[in-house]
């Protein structure tokens, strides 16, 4: 058995535990907090009130950003950037990222320290806006996709995956007459799922949070992310705030106003993180032991 | 098996549904782009929009709603906007102009970056059309002479612009708690001695009568050491005429009684003394509407501030504070210079006649539509003054437009506010107090010898190192105790600008100076 | 086990005939054996190529003054002017060196700590809770600093944040930490591990989860304590992700985000806080610079690369895979 007594190993578990518990409650306190002020009148927290409960709760910041129907538009374009993205992401990672795997590739080296060179070396903004124009594809969401076909970081982090992998599995399949896509197909994907989830995640939330890139490649208001959106309404709010007279349909005095630009940041924030939160946990079941087990078997 | 075939069907599907529904939305974007054949008789010009995200989605798209509309009926014109997002707004606008992209038309506030666009060859001179094309705008920029050196680089006009009203010229101004003057017996001070002495006051008598020591004398904003600034006549970011020469605010020797001062403030407990960790001013914030400060230094217009105190504090009197006077005068806090939104013509420009035409009617009259709405729809006239019938309604169709007046003569009087607000109480009385607050910090003016500060690259250059290592000796000096003294804080000031070569610079703006103003 | 021969022979390397192959005849080959893995590449290299490739020769306004109304070819050429520039600027090597130095504070003190929370988090036996903890642990990833910025400066503050006031009742002095040139960089580095120390567990549990559990059960049989096991048996398993995340990290060594610099920072402590980002900021502040801030730009990546290359051969020479 294990080298102490069951006690012991309790007593260390239990502490493992409490100790995690703790690191959960200084994590989630921010969260906590952002929830608390985005439920909370402005005067509240304004008046620094607002700490892990909301107080004069209202769902103005909410209803703020929600009514106007620009932000579901928004939120339904940031859904079709993600998804298309991600999955372009995954595919153009998978594909490079095996056959540079493969220490028997001739020229891997030289393709390798081509890729790595650019991660270091880039044109700046205003040479990726001239390509962006000359390909044409200028207010359109090929803007946001193609040029970050392949986060670079993340082909090394899969590249270096594959490598692990253990090398008969594939020389059994060779044997047995598999070319190169049948054993990525049959052998490799299955045995990747946890770092697929991984890079899933990666990407999906770099699209979900995309802001510089939209900004400067979607003109069309009517196309802009969730991000963006979010962030010109936080502004908006403090502008109108500034703005007293109601012939100018500003908000300033008037005692009806709940909202504040801290308590829409805060709502703003709920609303982009709560579908992340949803997503992880259904990734997280491919971060399970034992995927290898079933297809060395096989 | 199963599983993957079933996980690859759906990547499958989604990707090309996905596609097909990126590509459809290419296409209609395609569709829009081609201008209508009735139009092609009318003057075509482009101009930028700053989008705000105030347009809902039912009055349409900064790109077109009923304001759009308007405008490209009424002054016989087809106006193309382009809105370029408030964040990074020059960032965007740079893009766009490096890639041979930006409209006919473009403004921006700040004259500095009309500069860099000068230098960098996107703009041009608009002498000649003015003079060949223009009737109204033409008449009013004789009428508004003070306009004319903003308008100009280099001997030739390349900005067109208008007048701010007085209530965006306005800006930095004080305000006071007179219900704790009357509760501690004291008269509205008028020197900086008394409100020295008003301060603390503030601290030390508890004027909220609550028992604890936890009252300050003063609160602020960002507008903190710009206010103290001016009231000596040492803005650190202007440039004084001193005996023909010109000198930078922070080198003058008026500028020691700044860094006393705020010392002064610090070391006796009269202001919060973590304010320097205080980003964006919310604790200082906090501490005004909570009725901890009695004096609060920020802007002439305050009403979520004020609704914020009232609502905590009813019986709270914030009333606006006169600039008081030190030993070098009484002067006015900082207001912005006349000119409001600097437009451009680019470099390119294909229709300069249609351009021209634009201004010509916005500043006509027009303006006053664009930005207020229909009569009977948006506001009614109360003594020359619209009102807004439904407040609601303006709420959706209105917060907008005056973004597309981008000329305008628009100027409050401070009685209008009151008419201006919404009919509930709070917000007639912080209209009352608005008015008084913009008389109030219109009555002095704000000393500025120079309309405009030099510009050139060395200065520049040795501003971005200045910068950093004059804010570390100020706090030094400010926060620092005993050891240092406002008097070692401007000879350090002054040791480290000579470092960084400042003895050449200020050659050179000597030479600009000459240059550029001394003849007008 | 029979030998294998044809397509599987040079696949694994091993081959019956012993007679070598003229070269280019051996190359044709190689790429007629991997015609796929080469085809695959193509739009991968495609990409590289046009997005990444092409918009790289921008980088030659680092060596012009890039004007918009002359483009970036029709630019004046201004050889090294920048590059002068920047090296006799006297912010300069302050800036580089703030921006090393927390750097290495970072990869010194904030590396370490996902690997040792994801193998804590390995241990868990109970799986709900195991989920549950991971969940909760990088939200803060996705709030801006804006608004952690915020939180920590007041949890630091010496009047009214808490852990003042735990120092107060041990009877020591309260800490002004965010004003204080020594507790900053300190600081800076706590909340940035507060901040993505969670969501940097993913990728080493998504590793662990590849380790075969018969090597667990093996190493217990044996009598093996958790101690061992986890010295030798996940650590080894997650090696190579440490190893290539290591070198991507020190590749990043030039840069230190801006986000959270900026908020965190103020007057008292530019001397510490101020980096390359901020600096390229109040730079740009003066308008349009873009010669300038693309030399500094380059001076990064030359250094940058230097970094990884040589990180590349100590994690290789240390027998890991690198970049290549």
């Amino acid at each position: 058995m294990t080298g102490g007594s069951t006690g012991t190993v309790r007593l260390l578990y239990g502490l493992l535990y409490l100790f995690l518990a703790f690191l959960a409650v200084l994590t989630l306190f921010p969260f906590v907090n952002v929830l608390a002020t985005s439920l909370s009148g402005s005067r509240a927290i304004s008046s620094g009130e607002v700490f892990l409960w909301p107080k004069d709760v209202t769902f103005a910041s909410f209803d703020n950003l929600i009514q106007d129907g620009q932000l579901l538009v928004a939120m339904k374009n940031t859904v079709l950037i993600t998804v298309v993205g991600t999955a372009l992401n995954i595919f153009t990672t998978i594909i490079a990222a095996y056959p540079l795997s493969r220490k028997r590739l001739k020229g891997r080296n030289l393709l390798l320290m081509l890729i790595t060179f650019t991660m270091l070396f880039g044109g700046g903004l205003i040479p990726n806006y001239i390509l962006i124009k000359t390909l044409g594809i200028m207010n359109t969401y090929w803007a946001l996709w193609l040029p970050a076909l392949v986060s670079t970081y993340n082909f090394f982090v899969m590249k270096t995956f594959f490598e692990n992998l253990p090398s008969e599995l594939e020389e059994s399949a060779a044997i047995d007459g598999a070319n190169d896509l049948v054993i990525i197909w049959k052998i490799i994907l299955p045995l990747s799922l946890p770092i697929i989830a991984a890079l899933t995640l990666f990407y999906a939330v770099g699209w979900w949070n995309s802001y510089m890139n939209v900004l400067m490649y979607i003109t069309s208001s009517g196309k802009q992310s969730l991000m963006v959106k979010l962030l010109q309404m936080i502004d908006t709010t403090s502008q109108s705030l500034l703005n007293a007279n109601a012939t100018s349909g500003g908000e300033g005095a008037t005692m009806q106003t709940l909202v504040s630009p801290e308590g829409i940041r805060a709502a703003a924030i709920i609303i982009s993180v709560a579908p992340i939160l949803c997503v992880y946990p259904f990734l997280q079941k491919y971060f399970v032991k034992g995927v290898l087990i079933g297809s060395l078997k096989g | 098996m199963n599983k993957r075939k079933q996980i690859a069907t759906l990547l499958g599907v989604t990707l090309t549904t996905s596609m097909i529904a990126a590509c459809s939305s290419t296409g209609e974007e395609g569709k829009g782009d081609s201008p209508s054949k009735e139009s092609a008789s009318k003057g075509e010009i482009s101009i930028t929009i700053l989008d705000r995200g105030q347009v809902a989605s039912d009055e349409g798209t900064y790109e077109s709603n009923r304001v759009t509309k308007y405008i490209n009926e009424k002054s016989g014109l087809n106006v193309k906007w382009v809105p370029i997002l408030r964040t990074q707004s020059t960032q965007k606008l740079n893009t766009l102009i490096a890639a041979g992209e930006a409209p006919d038309l473009m403004w921006e506030f700040g004259r500095d970056y009309m500069s860099t666009l000068k230098d960098q060859g996107a703009i041009q001179p608009i002498d000649d059309y003015i003079e060949k094309y223009s009737t109204s705008y033409k008449a009013y920029l004789k009428e508004h002479p003070e306009l004319k050196p903003y308008t100009m680089f280099d001997g030739k006009t390349y900005i067109a612009t208008s007048a701010r009203g007085i209530d965006t010229i306005a800006n930095h101004a004080m305000w006071i708690r007179q219900d704790w003057l009357d509760k501690l017996g004291l008269k509205m001070p008028t020197t900086m001695d008394e409100l020295l002495t008003v301060m603390r006051a503030f601290k030390e008598k508890d004027p909220d009568g609550n028992g604890k020591n936890d009252t300050l004398g003063a609160a602020f904003n960002f507008n903190y050491t710009g206010i103290i600034q001016a009231l000596y006549a040492a803005h650190g970011g202007l440039w004084y005429l001193e005996n023909g020469q010109i000198v930078k605010g922070n080198f003058t020797d008026r500028y020691t009684d700044v860094l006393a001062l705020l010392k002064t403030m610090f070391d006796e407990g009269l202001v919060d003394k973590e304010y320097i960790t205080d980003k964006n001013f919310q604790k200082e914030r906090q501490l005004l509407v909570t009725g901890k400060a009695g004096v609060y230094l920020s802007s002439w217009n305050i009403p979520a501030e004020y609704r914020e105190l009232k609502q905590n504090v009813p019986d709270a009197k914030l009333v606006p504070l006169e600039p008081v006077a030190t030993k070098y005068g009484k002067f006015g806090l900082y207001q912005e210079p006349p000119a409001n939104r600097l437009i451009v013509f680019n470099k390119d420009m294909k229709d300069p006649k249609a351009a021209v035409q634009l201004l010509d009617w916005m500043i006509d009259k027009n303006w006053f539509d664009v930005r207020f709405g229909q009569e009977g729809v948006h506001y009614k006239m109360v003594n020359g003054v619209p009102q807004a019938i439904d407040a609601e309604k303006n709420k959706k169709e209105i917060i907008y437009a005056p973004e597309y007046a981008v000329l305008d003569q628009y100027s409050p009087k401070p009685e209008d506010f009151v008419i201006m607000a919404a009919q509930d109480p709070i917000s007639q009385e912080y209209a009352k107090v608005q008015g008084e607050s913009l008389q109030v910090a219109m009555k002095n003016k704000f000393r500025r010898d120079l309309p405009f500060n030099p510009t050139f690259p060395e200065l520049s250059e040795i501003q971005t190192s200045f910068a950093p290592l004059a804010e570390e000796i100020e706090t030094k000096v400010i926060t620092g105790g005993a050891q240092y003294t406002p008097q070692w804080g401007l000879e350090q000031l002054r040791k480290e600008w000579k470092r960084l070569g400042g003895d050449n610079v200020d050659k050179q703006a000597q030479e600009w100076y000459q240059k550029n103003l001394k003849s007008n | 086990m029979n030998t294998p021969t044809g397509e599987a022979a040079e696949r694994t390397g091993v081959s019956s005939t012993a007679v070598p192959k003229r070269q280019l005849k051996g190359a044709w080959k190689h790429i007629k054996r991997d015609k796929y893995l080469y085809l695959l590449l193509v739009p991968v290299m495609a990409y590289y190529f046009i997005f990444k490739y092409a918009p790289m020769l921008g980088e030659i306004i680092a060596f012009k003054d890039y004007r918009f109304a002359d483009g970036i070819w029709g630019s004046k050429w201004a050889g090294f002017k920048h590059f002068e520039r920047l090296f006799t600027s006297p912010d300069f090597f302050n800036v580089l060196k703030n921006t090393l130095l927390l750097n290495v504070y970072g990869i010194v003190f904030a590396f370490p700590v996902p690997i040792v929370l994801a193998i804590l988090l390995n241990e868990v036996r109970i799986e709900w809770y195991k989920r549950t903890i991971q969940n909760l642990l990088y939200i803060p990833h996705f709030i801006s600093w804006v608004v952690l910025g915020g939180i920590v400066i007041a949890l630091l503050s010496p009047s009214t944040g808490i852990v003042n006031t735990v120092i107060k009742a041990f009877g020591i002095e309260p800490v002004y930490f965010m004003a204080s040139n020594f507790w900053w960089p300190v600081m800076f580095i706590l909340s940035g591990i507060w901040q993505s120390a969670g969501w940097g567990t993913i990728l080493y549990l998504a590793a662990m989860a590849g380790i075969d559990p018969q090597l667990y059960e093996a190493a217990k049989i044996d009598g093996a304590s958790k101690l061992r096991r986890i010295w030798h048996i996940t650590l080894p398993g997650i090696r190579s992700t440490i190893a290539i995340l290591l070198i991507l990290r020190v590749g990043q060594m030039m840069d230190v985000g801006f986000e959270q610099i900026f908020i965190l920072q103020n007057k008292a402590v530019y001397q510490v806080s101020n980096v390359i980002s901020t600096y390229v900021y109040h730079v740009g502040l003066e308008g349009s610079q873009y010669s300038y801030t693309t030399a500094l730009g380059l001076f990064q990546s030359i250094i940058g690369l230097i970094l990884i290359i040589s990180v590349n051969k100590i994690i290789k020479a240390m027998g890991e895979n690198g970049l290549w």
